[in-house]
């Protein structure tokens, strides 16, 4: 009887959580003096990309999440708690969105971008929308929304831009085929 | 449909989904439901002071990183001179944290009597966060707030209680609070609190001084009345605050100065 092939092979599970705990160890690492809502994407969105951007596999940016989610909640990072389970599964699996519907082409830095900035601004809402089911009004919550968008949109942007950068680079020195699949 | 068709569909739907954000955010605040406010039982301050409260001055500015204007809306006015007088008001304001429930806003009832010129309030809220600066209400710009009361009562000659306060280069002012009413916690018995600021306009935008609840970011109010009400409200995300009134009068007052103040706080989710 032939055994079932897993979806993802080891050496991707692998890869994809050694890019789970890389966002943990950056958000315990990096803590930059900006004032601004969402500047931690310029580096939580960069292992995401990355891990999709080489296993090229739908699925692989929720498993990212769902791994540094776990992590997350067990390190406490946040005062969400259990939820930022919610909040890291988001961030993976709209850039996993993204990098099916760019044929995962992430490398290339306008699809980083998009999916960086996209994967930035899915956070943002997961976590107004979690603080808003505890109890947070709904009045104070959207109160600078407008601003915080537009930053999480620049820092997850940035971020994706770094990731493609990282990407196309890998590419070309031929660690990784566009098309290894 | 090809890569780059794609990809600006997708850079285009998430301008569509920034420019909804945006109309949220100022269009949203009047829409949306918020809680009714509800007093909650139970006085935190009652206290009246005389001009001897007046611990600060005459001097041109109120502490921050950079000195702030204490007139509102204005910045640093060299042709006037203010006293200053912190209080201690046993209260904070919460908003924001996922982990407080109890969201509200602290209510302050002032009674006076024998102002003469003007007092103006303003105020600062001291966070329990090792690296978060002292937060206070917008000085300038867009939604700065403040509390105006204009007296009528004869100048008095002197404020001898008043010293003027040193401009700190360290950002960083120890200040004396004049109340004897103070919260039974090991930390807050003291007479004195630290006041730090970590960058310019740092630790701006949190508070807010405002007449109506239903407009929580304030406004500068300008009243001739003696006797009055108003909200510090919270909109910054911090657990809570060691919340310290500046009163600030304009000119030296009578020996008949008096000043109630009375707070509250009022529950607004």
């Amino acid at each position: 009887m032939a055994l079932k092939k897993p979806y993802f092979s080891l050496h991707e599970i692998a890869l994809l959580s050694l890019c789970a705990a890389l966002i943990v160890v950056l958000n315990t690492t990096f803590t930059l003096p900006l004032k601004i809502p969402g500047h931690t994407g310029i580096y939580w969105v960069v292992p995401v990309i990355i891990g999709v951007g080489i296993v090229k596999k739908p699925g692989a940016g929720t498993f990212i999440g769902l791994i540094s989610g776990i992590l997350a909640t067990l390190f406490g990072l946040n005062t969400l708690h259990i939820f930022n389970l919610f909040i890291y599964l988001a961030l993976g699996g709209v850039i996993d969105l993204f990098g099916f519907l760019f044929f995962y082409r992430l490398d290339h830095w306008a699809a980083g971008f998009v999916a960086g900035a996209a994967g930035n601004l899915a956070k943002m809402v997961v976590n107004f929308s979690l603080q808003t089911f505890l109890g947070i009004p709904a009045a104070f919550i959207v109160i600078g929304i407008g601003t915080a968008s537009i930053t999480h949109f620049i820092f997850g942007g940035l971020g994706g831009l770094i990731a493609a950068l990282v990407l196309s680079r890998l590419l070309k020195a031929g660690v990784i085929a566009r098309d290894e699949s | 449909m090809d890569f780059r068709a794609r990809v600006g569909l997708a850079l285009v739907l998430l301008g569509c989904f920034l420019g909804v954000m945006v109309a949220l955010d100022v269009f949203g605040e009047a829409l949306l439901p918020r809680g009714t406010p509800e007093l909650v039982p139970g006085v935190l301050l009652d206290q009246s002071f005389t001009k001897a409260g007046f611990q600060y001055g005459p001097q041109t500015w109120r502490p921050s990183y950079d000195p702030l204007g204490i007139e509102p809306g204005q910045g640093v006015l060299d042709n006037q001179t203010w006293y200053l007088m912190f209080i201690d008001l046993n209260a904070t304001p919460v908003s924001g944290d996922p982990n407080v429930k109890k969201l509200g806003a602290v209510r302050i009832t002032y009674n006076m009597s024998g102002l003469a010129g003007r007092a103006v309030f303003h105020v600062y809220g001291l966070t329990n966060g090792i690296a978060m600066p002292t937060r206070t209400n917008r000085q300038t710009g867009s939604k700065h707030c403040a509390y105006a009361v204009t007296g009528n009562a004869t100048t008095g000659s002197s404020m001898p209680a008043a010293m003027p306060l040193a401009i700190a280069g360290s950002h960083q002012y120890r200040v004396a609070i004049s109340n004897n009413q103070l919260a039974d916690s090991d930390d807050l018995t003291s007479t004195t609190r630290t006041l730090w600021f970590n960058a310019p306009n740092s630790g701006q935008g949190s508070l807010h001084i405002t007449p109506n609840l239903l407009d929580p970011r304030g406004e500068v109010t300008e009243t001739s009345d003696l006797n009055g009400t108003f909200y510090v409200t919270a909109t910054g995300g911090d657990p809570g605050y060691d919340l310290i009134l500046l009163v600030a009068a304009d000119r030296p007052q009578p020996d008949g100065f008096t000043l109630r103040v009375r707070t509250e706080f009022v529950r607004t989710n």
